[in-house]
């Protein structure tokens, strides 16, 4: 699982196990997501996620969701989150954990 | 004499109106009930200085947290700008708290978008301050006593914020 959105975001809180990356909006970001699953076997489930803004506004999850199945992925989902990050996973009481 | 008793109670029902409309709170729905003191901060502007938000008490403040990636809140600063300049005289004071990762692209955004007021760069600390910051924009008005009136998340008509800053403006 990786998320593909701002770290101060990540740093404060995320899905427990999951990666930081960088913004996939930047291409910074593209090249870590790229660097980061190009070992891994193409048939590999990667879950994505953002939760910086509603999901029609994100900048983030689609470049990356385009770039992995660019690579070939055959099984990438990406979490859907409406609002936010806050608003629809941590607010709900679901499991989150904090930090680098 | 029907008529004026009629005459009578409409008057009076239509006083207890405006007068329960001129004491209801504004921003109930979006907004902090318990009016807690804004958490305060010292955090770099993109070129170094320090920002202590405190001493902006006595001002109405906007503090409005962002990134320069955000499509909504690329949105709302055109209209930030435009309160800011319109009521910077009477007590308002906007302040950027910027989400982004680093201050690198921030400085050429503050240009291009020709912000005038002051922007500081956020971190997740700031964020936990002001109970999570995990999404975008989110934005508080503290009033001039230092304590947070209403807070909004994501992005928020101008016309909701004009009607917040000037009761606040208004209040002491």
């Amino acid at each position: 699982m990786i998320q593909v959105g701002s770290h101060v975001l990540y740093a404060q809180a995320h899905i427990p196990g999951s990666e930081y990356i960088g913004p996939a909006s930047s291409e910074a970001g593209l090249q870590q997501l790229r660097k980061r699953v190009e070992s891994l076997p193409r048939t590999k489930l990667i879950v994505l996620y953002c939760g910086c803004c509603p999901w029609d506004r994100c900048p983030n999850v689609k470049p990356a969701d385009d770039a992995l199945h660019a690579l070939g992925f055959t099984n990438v989902k990406v979490l859907y989150i409406a609002n936010n990050f806050g608003t629809n996973w941590v607010d709900k009481g679901y499991p989150v954990a904090k930090g680098e | 004499m029907a008529f004026a008793t009629i005459a009578l109670t409409l008057g009076a029902l239509v006083a207890v109106y405006f007068v329960r409309r001129a004491h209801t709170p504004i921003g109930v729905s979006s907004g902090t009930t318990n009016h807690q003191l804004a958490p305060d901060f010292a955090l770099p502007t993109p070129d170094g200085r320090d920002l202590q938000l405190s001493s902006y008490r006595g001002k109405v403040v906007l503090l409005d947290f962002w990134a320069t990636w955000c499509d909504p809140c690329r949105e709302e600063i055109p209209h930030f700008v435009d309160l800011q300049q319109k009521y910077g005289e009477r007590g308002l004071q906007i302040i950027g708290v910027s989400m982004d990762d680093s201050a690198e692209p921030v400085r050429p955004f503050y240009l291009r978008f020709h912000m005038n007021y002051p922007v500081v760069m956020g971190t997740a600390k700031t964020g936990e301050l002001y109970g999570g910051i995990l999404g975008l924009p989110i934005s508080f008005l503290i009033g001039r006593d230092g304590r947070i009136y209403t807070k909004h998340i994501g992005a928020t008509d101008a016309s909701v914020f004009e009607r917040e800053i000037k009761h606040l403006i208004e209040t002491p």
